[in-house]
């Protein structure tokens, strides 16, 4: 796992999975790297093969701790499974998702 | 037997066994993920494949009691030209599985196993059994896939389950008449016989002579997991209570091992009962067995039976009677629990009627005065009880401490964090002397227990020198405050900061703001900025800016611009209930020239 910081963006990348395997050590790493700076979260999920139902858990946590003083989560590049099931679970109303 | 008999000649069927660990689940759903793409399915598939199975098996490590973790989960699959049926096993408590499952609000964190596993599988069914639960997933296949004609063989073992379920019927259908009447008698009695405990003493005794039993023993679990004895044989003398062994750990007694497991343990000459064993007296040259009494998940007993001689063994169908009777006894208990839990629940609801006045009370009763201006505060819980919270008080410093706080999460532990944050908030006021200062201590101070239940509290703390005409703010996460001008110009002033709980080291700055002529400050939580109206719409900040600014403009008094700003949000709510609660505090400077309305 990695971050890169851009003025008021924060980027998270290089990670396989979001799972219940790795779920808390993101939100650890994630808060670890946040700065008071960063406005946007963007979670790069190019590469990441696997999400569940916990990882989905630890993506709400982090909108929801940002979402009162004005920040968001971005999901960047979700490969199409992935993709399709925030569309199933209508988590594509409260991420916004870009493809680059 | 397969969950739906459909024409699906059958490829392969193969099986993983793997520890009841989350890291294994992982493996085994890539290892399944290869097997299935050997038999030809389409990536999408795999994909729906591996998330059913992650969900399905997670539930089965997470919700496996500890005295089961030592046995393994099981993945079985039947491979078919049309369908792929995937059964997990699991050794967990079960649950109902519901026909639809709904999907929880966009930003609840939990929820979403059943949801995926229902919408991703074309029929799902989850079996609940002594000792095992078999999840059952049934998907069809993309492209249909071939394979060895495997018909022949799958015919002989479908006949094979079909002869062992008739005989099966046939037993049990030689033991439910006598089962039925014997209950019918008991029910009657019942009706006379307001505690189970004295019910279940009374026709222990007749169900044994029905089934032929020498002896039996009744324990009924407290809340401590201990087996307490409610009923034996007359005669019979035994310590009041048995002990739960560690979690974990096998063996132990007759009894605690059906508890522990949630399945019948038999014993007899090829397997003897302990001679530690508190049935070891009666049990240990004869036979019989322990029948746990599990109804809706809960484990309220055993019931034990026995005989004196090994070499006469319980039919099947004195083994049913004894099932049944158990089981229905169970369900008196169960109902007789159920009533004294409504009665719980009342009280429940006034204890929570009282930790909403102690929400109440945490609230100021009066605002402080402060010279040239005017404070008011606004508190419209959601629910009950509520985490949002305010307050104002002189500082040592000579100043105005003004604050505002929201509580992840809402109930009685909100509440609590709430009252907490309150002493904390009054304790810490004393040391800091600026608000970055004061937040900083109220994290470290909080951190440990917010972060052992994953909550978290955004807060605002505003500084207010009245003689210098400027204050100081720090904020956790927490929404921008909005400062007008007599001019009617409105800026809203943010210095972000990680909410408390999130990071034990994050240190808080502030940031000083000089009050302009004809000043109101509004201190709010999200609760207003996120009024849903009917069809979901959010107020959003801009209506709450321009209400502020037109009150500062025309020197609003300070109760009118709090009851427009509670207008504006009902307004935009239509009827609506709050989803979140509604919290403010409003600071206006006081002028000469102030309209009376």
């Amino acid at each position: 796992m990695r971050t890169e910081k851009n003025g008021a963006v924060l980027l998270i990348t290089d990670f396989l999975m979001l799972t219940s395997d790795n779920s808390r050590a993101f939100k650890d790493y994630a808060f670890g790297a946040l700065g008071p700076e960063h406005k946007i979260v963007e979670v790069d999920l190019a590469a990441v093969r696997t999400v569940d139902s916990n990882g989905l858990g630890a993506l709400i946590f982090l909108h929801k701790a940002l979402s009162p003083s004005g920040g968001r989560v971005r999901l960047l590049n979700p490969p199409p499974a992935i993709a399709e099931m925030f569309q199933l679970l209508q988590l594509d109303k409260i991420f916004e998702i870009v493809q680059r | 037997m397969n969950l739906i008999e459909t024409p699906n000649q059958l490829v392969r069927q193969f099986a993983l066994e793997i520890p009841c660990e989350l890291s294994a689940i992982r493996d085994a759903c890539q290892r399944s993920r290869v097997a299935l793409a050997g038999d030809g399915l389409a990536e999408d598939e795999l994909g729906h494949w591996e998330l059913m199975l992650a969900e399905a098996g997670n539930n089965a490590v997470r919700y496996a009691p500890a005295g089961q973790r030592h046995r393994t989960v099981r993945f079985e699959f039947s491979v078919g030209e049309e369908w792929v049926e995937a059964r997990v096993v699991d050794h967990t408590a079960g649950f109902d599985l519901p026909e639809t499952v709904e999907l929880p609000p966009p930003d609840s964190e939990n929820g979403r196993g059943l949801y995926l596993i229902k919408a991703l599988s074309d029929e799902s069914v989850y079996f609940r059994g002594r000792g095992e639960n078999h999840l059952v997933l049934k998907k069809r296949r993309l492209t249909p896939g071939t394979g060895p004609a495997a018909g022949t063989e799958m015919l002989r073992r479908k006949f094979a389950e079909a002869e062992t379920t008739l005989d099966l019927m046939t037993e049990e259908l030689a033991s439910a008449y006598e089962s039925l009447a014997t209950i019918f008698r008991f029910s009657a009695e019942l009706a006379d016989q307001p505690k189970p405990e004295e019910f279940a003493r009374k026709w222990l005794g007749e169900v044994g002579k029905i089934a032929a039993a020498d002896w039996f023993v009744l324990r009924l679990t407290d809340e401590g997991r201990a087996l307490k004895l409610v009923a034996c044989s007359p005669e019979l003398g035994f310590p009041a209570t048995l002990l739960p062994e560690p979690p974990g750990q096998t063996g132990g007694s007759v009894e605690m091992r059906a508890a522990n497991f949630r399945m019948d343990v038999w014993f007899d000459a090829t397997h003897p009962v302990a001679d530690n064993d508190p049935l070891f007296k009666l049990a240990w040259q004869g036979g019989g067995f322990s029948h746990p009494i599990v109804i809706n998940e809960r484990m309220l007993g055993v019931l034990t039976m026995g005989r004196y001689r090994a070499d006469e063994v319980f039919q099947a169908g004195q083994v049913s009677i004894i099932q049944t009777f158990a089981d229905f006894l169970g369900i008196q208990i169960r109902n007789t629990q159920f009533q004294q839990q409504q009665l719980q629940i009342r009280l429940t609801a006034r204890e929570l009627e009282i930790a909403a006045e102690i929400q109440r009370s945490l609230l100021p009763k009066q605002l402080p005065e402060i010279p040239g201006f005017k404070l008011v505060g606004h508190y419209l819980s959601a629910h009950q009880v509520g985490g949002d919270f305010y307050d104002a008080f002189v500082t040592q410093q000579g100043g105005w401490l003004l604050a505002i706080a929201d509580v992840m999460g809402k109930g009685v532990p909100a509440a609590m964090f709430a009252a907490i944050f309150r002493s904390q908030l009054r304790a810490g006021a004393e040391r800091a002397a600026t608000p970055g200062a004061l937040l900083t201590w109220l994290n470290r101070s909080l951190h440990d227990d917010l972060d052992q239940v994953e909550m978290f509290i955004t807060a605002q703390l505003v500084y207010l020198n009245s003689d210098r005409r400027s204050f100081q703010m720090a904020s956790a996460g927490h929404p921008p405050l909005l400062l007008a001008a007599g001019d009617g110009r409105v800026q809203a002033v943010e210095d972000s900061g990680l909410p408390l709980g999130i990071m034990p080291d994050t240190i808080y700055t502030e940031r000083t703001v000089a009050l302009p002529p004809g000043a109101n400050l509004l201190l709010f939580t999200d609760g207003l900025t996120e009024a849903r109206g009917r069809e979901g719409k959010l107020l959003w900040i801009g209506p709450l800016e321009k209400c502020l600014a037109q009150a500062a403009k025309s020197g609003s008094p300070v109760e009118a611009t709090k009851s427009a700003l509670i207008a504006l949000v009902a307004a935009h709510q239509e009827g609506v209930s709050p989803g979140d609660d509604q919290t403010f505090l409003l600071l206006a400077e006081n002028r000469p020239h102030s309209r009376i309305t």
